[in-house]
């Protein structure tokens, strides 16, 4: 039996009640077809195209910039945005994205983002920040990107263990503790 | 179809979670070679415990392979515990089909592998009390439990004993006391909301540190727990209570326990001249080939609807409804808990101060409805399960650049109380289980139609949840309150029960007082199935009660040659 007529079986709503009619050879062979398939993972999506990338990034820096901490680009942020959109958004969450970039490169001025000045970038931003545009905007795209990379920042190794210190094993629970700083 | 030799045993569990643990244990223990079958795959705890893995170190960071979820696991990840760490120990929800009518959704959340769900459950354990026995009699619903609380307490007391169970006594008939190891400590704000609640409620609300079966002290060879919040994912320390954890190893200990892991059940033999089940034919999960094991005693400890399911699929001439319906009950009366109903707010003053480790275990509000006077809404109540916490990193905000940075990383956030009401389904006929007609899994076992709804008292008593608990984090001094009225489906609460329930009356009831079969006396099933009314308490203490109960009940009958 071949793979493209297993799944095709499991396809079709009575396909399951066909196993039973299979001999145990072959229902032994679609559930080896089946784990394999299993295994597998989904196909990823294209990569982000270089200018959205190279603006996610400098979104990334502004957002976490390097101080006495790493910063979003220390820790490869930017990496972290790339894998979820190509990996974990469905392709309409990412479509919306990209479009909302869009929105996002033509409202930041001639020349794009990327080729602002500092000052500009940030006074922008600060236009878009804590609006929640709808989908497909410049407001809905800019706090998507943020959040990952708050999240992508905080997950990562470096910031786990050098600046939020986290200890997996505790070893005790102590409720009302004063906060040390 | 070739067939391998029936294989003699006194007794077989089928299933190896929370009830199959517990029933294995009592039975080795009392002296039975007993074979447990496991329709999922083997757990070694040093291979397959994922807690102390780094959020770093995983692909996604926590946030799961979605897209593998969507289209392997659409059900189960509804759970919030089937995360990137645990995904592995919920079902493939394409190998194990069910159905519902288009207008009845219904999430069927499970784990198939040694251990069961026991070992993603969220432990918190409470007694029920009579106020939930005689509650059926006295409100003329459903049929009367064949028990009440003196002939559970001891067994109560015993798998207490045994599984470990942290708490603190508060002495409320509707919730009874157990024995409890040392509470787990309440936080600042919860102890600040628990003062505040006694004095605004005069004793009537309480709040209480959450019951759960994970050890504040050594327990049984098992290590106090080391707070490291994840018990969902495993435990290497054996600190929570699980089947793999705890009731296996003990009966591994007996040297009389077999326990085959890929062992799918598919029907109950029966033989209508002894009217006794003679054992359990199932396929084997890696060679497909169909096996039978043969026993004096058979426990049905597979989960309220995989139990329902197989007696079902085992329908003879004598039952031709399936096995040991004869009442017509068999599917019928399946309940839930609600859940989702609540609020939350802020508690102020308490910003310099905090709390250290993360503690697997949250707080609790006993039911207080219709528990001394009537209420005009709704019969029966719900209790709430919440916690307060400092918000973290996670709370983002506005701003960005350095000082969004800075507050982010060094600045926790404010103290957050959160109170979700968990209320009690009432058992009705029109909610129930069936084999579906067309649809089979992957092993070729037909598979259940479910039909189930919340109806008018659960949606008064969700209403209500919302409002109380508004009421009293207004009364423990929270601000920006927001009550919060999630959509759930039922199943999601993973406390389904009911479907072969327990009565006084054959023609009414499958299971008598002692979880056995009124019309297959050496079949006993002591799941969540058994259930005739679903309090509003996390049911698993008393289904592993009712197990040991069982248990020991069907030895006695054996060595009275009764069975």
């Amino acid at each position: 039996m071949h793979r493209r007529d297993v799944l095709t079986l499991l396809g079709m709503s009575a396909g399951a009640s066909m196993l039973q009619t299979l001999s145990a050879t072959e229902r032994e062979a679609v559930g080896r077809s089946i784990h394999a398939d299993l295994a597998s993972d989904p196909p990823a999506a294209p990569a982000l195209a270089p200018a959205l990338a190279a603006t996610a990034a400098r979104v990334a820096d502004l957002v976490m910039p390097r101080t006495d901490t790493p910063g979003a680009l220390d820790v490869r942020v930017p990496e972290f945005v790339e894998l979820l959109m190509t990996k974990w958004y469905s392709p309409a969450e990412r479509s919306e994205f990209e479009k909302g970039m869009a929105d996002f490169e033509r409202r930041a001025g001639a020349g794009g983002f990327v080729a602002l000045p500092e000052a500009a970038q940030v006074a922008f931003l600060k236009t878009l920040d804590g609006t929640k545009g709808s989908k497909g905007t410049a407001e809905d795209a800019f706090g998507t990107l943020k959040w990952l990379t708050v999240y992508g920042y905080f997950t990562s190794e470096r910031v786990q263990r050098e600046v939020l210190k986290t200890v997996i094993m505790p070893g005790r629970f102590d409720g009302c503790v004063p906060v040390k700083h | 179809m070739p067939r391998q030799a029936a294989t003699t045993f006194d007794a077989i569990v089928v299933g190896s979670g929370m009830t199959g643990g517990w029933a294995a244990k009592e039975l080795t223990e009392r002296g039975l070679r007993t074979l447990v079958l496991e329709a999922g795959r083997n757990i070694v705890p040093e291979i397959d415990y994922a807690e102390h893995v780094p959020v770093a170190s995983l692909p996604f960071r926590g946030r799961g392979n979605r897209q593998a979820l969507e289209r392997d696991r659409f059900v189960q990840r509804e759970c919030y515990a089937c995360d990137e760490w645990a995904a592995k120990f919920f079902v493939n929800d394409r190998e194990n089909p069910y159905t519902t009518p288009a207008d009845k959704p219904f999430k069927w959340i499970r784990g198939r592998q040694v251990g069961g769900r026991s070992i993603m459950w969220a432990r918190q354990v409470y007694r029920w009390s009579d106020l939930d026995f005689e509650a059926n009699l006295k409100d003329g619903i459903g049929t009367d439990w064949p028990i009440r609380y003196r002939d559970i307490a001891p067994w109560y007391d015993h798998v207490e004993r045994f599984i470990g169970i942290s708490g603190q006594a508060e002495n409320l008939p509707q919730l009874p006391d157990g024995r409890f190891l040392p509470p787990m400590a309440m936080n600042c704000a919860e102890q600040l909301g628990r003062e505040r609640l006694a004095k605004a409620f005069d004793g009537e609300r309480v709040l209480t540190i959450g019951r759960c079966a994970v050890l504040t002290e050594s327990h049984h060879g098992r290590a106090a727990c080391h707070y490291c919040g994840s018990c969902h994912r495993g435990c290497i320390t054996r600190s929570y209570f699980s089947a793999v954890n705890s009731t296996l190893p003990a009966a591994r200990l007996t040297g009389r326990m077999t326990l085959r892991p890929n062992s799918v059940a598919e029907r109950i033999l029966y033989d209508p001249a002894t009217r006794r089940a003679t054992g359990v034919r199932v396929i084997d999960a890696v060679t497909m080939r169909d096996i039978e094991f043969r026993a004096r005693v058979i426990f049905l400890c597979a989960s309220t609807l995989e139990s329902t399911r197989l007696l079902l699929n085992s329908k003879t001439r004598d039952f031709p409804a399936g096995l040991a319906n004869s009442s017509g009950e068999l599917g019928h009366n399946l309940m839930d808990h609600t859940m989702g109903q609540g609020a939350r707010g802020t508690i102020p003053g308490l910003e310099t101060r905090t709390y250290h480790g993360n503690r697997p275990n949250g707080v609790y509000v006993p039911r207080f409805r219709n528990v001394k006077t009537k209420h005009s809404a709704f019969l029966r109540g719900y209790a709430y399960q919440g916690e307060a916490f400092r918000q973290g990193w996670e709370r983002t905000g506005t701003g960005f650049g350095v000082e969004f940075k800075r507050n982010l990383t060094a600045e926790q956030g404010p103290w957050v109380m959160s109170l979700e009401g968990y209320g009690e389904c009432l058992p009705r006929r029109d909610n129930f289980v069936e084999l579906d007609p067309v649809v089979r899994d992957h092993w070729g076992v037909a598979a259940l139609r479910i039909h189930c709804t919340y109806g008018p008292n659960e949606r008064a008593q969700m209403a209500e949840a919302v409002t109380s608990a508004v009421e009293m984090l207004e009364a423990m001094g929270a601000r920006a309150i927001e009550p919060f009225r999630d959509h759930v489906d039922p199943g999601l609460v993973i406390h389904e029960m009911g479907t072969a329930r327990m009565g006084r009356d054959p023609k009414t009831s499958v299971l008598n007082g002692w979880n056995q079969a009124h019309d297959v006396p050496n079949l006993f099933v002591t799941d969540g199935a058994a259930m005739a009314s679903s309090g509003c308490q996390n049911p698993s203490i008393t289904y592993m009660a009712l197990t040991a109960r069982a248990a020991a009940r069907a030895v006695e009958l054996l060595n009275r040659r009764e069975l």
